[in-house]
């Protein structure tokens, strides 16, 4: 039985080096919004933007996100506001940045939702889902229609949102 | 750090206790050997995110069977990168412990057991973080809408081994290790408990846990044969 003992302090030992306080790289995320872009005059045929660039405006300030920059596209993943139930975007056409001032055909466009926060893991914490209300545009620009598809945004596996242009 | 001279302190203790030599001493000490968990005590004053007490008793019933019991109150901060959280609540242990040598000093003993544990407490996300690895665009969120998790439970199985000491007459050190294992627990809106008090942290990936204790017990004699 003496043997024994020290089997035990092993044991706890592994236990405490087994540490799931931090959030895995892999762990799934909040889910951007997905966004296609079809031919208002085909509206089931896909037609790629040229030179697309998408601004987030938040408190009068334009942030790029910084993949979709001058890109030929589409569709395009877009993060949604956590903070607020609703984001603004501007969304360029014919992209061109000229010392840092953006060019092109602009469009605003203003999404408004329902939050619901999930819990994933301790290490983690927190995920958002959305619950789309409205995807409005302005009617100026290079976007003619829209139309929702899922109103639910709980992951980026399909496209929430079709754009028509 | 303090901690850790702390625990060799009272490992030191304890060997000087084996190391004396006694006087061949036959007397059988029955009687209810009542105490308190040091560890609480010293986490409780040393440690911002904790707060806890716990009484002991143990009652032994024949040669090498002892009936143990702890009752304990327990409060907790878990904070992470992502989320704050407090947790507090009460517990009660029951349990037998079985003495394994018998050749050393009887009132010396090295033993091993098994309790059951059930705790009833709250849990309260105080704020948490919006995890999204696209925050880049907008910055983080963090909401302070605090999530209040009332009348949880847990029942649980631990496995036990430990060491006393007589380092006065009838005044006894101990040290205790405790392999855990939750058997059932409540759970509310999906959020795990991230600590059960008097089972200690739990892990998303396993139902195991562990803890430690060192006590400080009386014995007070009742049957002396």
């Amino acid at each position: 039985m003496n043997k024994c003992y020290w089997i035990f302090p092993l044991l706890l030992t592994l236990l405490y080096c087994e540490s799931d306080d931090i959030c895995p790289e892999t762990t799934p995320t909040t889910p951007r919004i997905i966004i296609t872009f079809y031919d208002i005059n085909n509206p089931d045929e896909k037609k790629t933007v040229e030179s697309l660039a998408v601004y987030a405006i938040k408190n009068n300030q334009m942030n790029i996100i910084n993949d979709i920059y001058g890109i030929n596209t589409d569709s395009i993943a877009i993060p949604l506001r956590d903070d607020e139930a609703f984001s603004n975007f501007k969304f360029y056409k014919d992209f061109d940045d000229l010392d840092g001032n953006p060019s092109g055909i602009e469009d605003n466009i203003y999404i408004d939702y329902e939050i619901s926060s999930i819990f994933i893991s301790r290490a983690c914490g927190f995920i958002n889902n959305y619950n789309l209300l409205n995807f409005l545009q302005q009617d100026t620009g290079w976007i003619l229609d829209n139309l929702i598809l899922s109103d639910s945004i709980t992951n980026e596996n399909q496209a929430h949102v079709k754009i028509l242009h | 750090m303090l901690r850790f001279y702390i625990s060799l302190f009272f490992l030191f203790a304890i060997s000087i206790g084996y190391a004396k030599t006694q006087n061949n001493d036959t007397i059988e000490k029955f009687g209810i050997r009542a105490g308190v968990d040091l560890n609480k005590i010293i986490k409780s004053a040393t440690s911002e995110d904790y707060k806890g007490l716990s009484i002991n008793a143990d009652i032994r019933i024949k040669e090498s069977l002892y009936i143990f019991s702890e009752l304990g109150n327990e409060e907790k901060k878990i904070n992470t990168y992502y989320l704050n959280s407090n947790i507090k609540g009460t517990y009660l242990k029951v349990g037998l412990n079985f003495k394994l040598n018998n050749d050393i000093r009887s009132e010396n003993i090295v033993y091993s057991g098994f309790n059951i544990g059930y705790s009833n407490f709250e849990q309260t996300i105080n704020n948490f973080t919006i995890y999204n690895t696209n925050s880049s665009t907008w910055g983080e969120a963090t909401s302070y809408d605090s999530i209040a998790l009332s009348k949880l439970n847990a029942l649980w199985f631990e496995f036990v081994f430990g060491l006393k000491t007589e380092i006065f007459n009838n005044l006894f050190l101990g040290f205790e290790l405790q392999l855990k294992s939750v058997v059932k627990q409540k759970i509310k809106n999906d959020i795990s408990n991230f600590y059960i008090p008097g089972f200690n942290r739990t892990y998303d990936s396993s139902k195991l846990g562990a803890g430690f204790n060192y006590t400080i017990s009386y014995l007070i004699p009742v049957v002396k044969k």
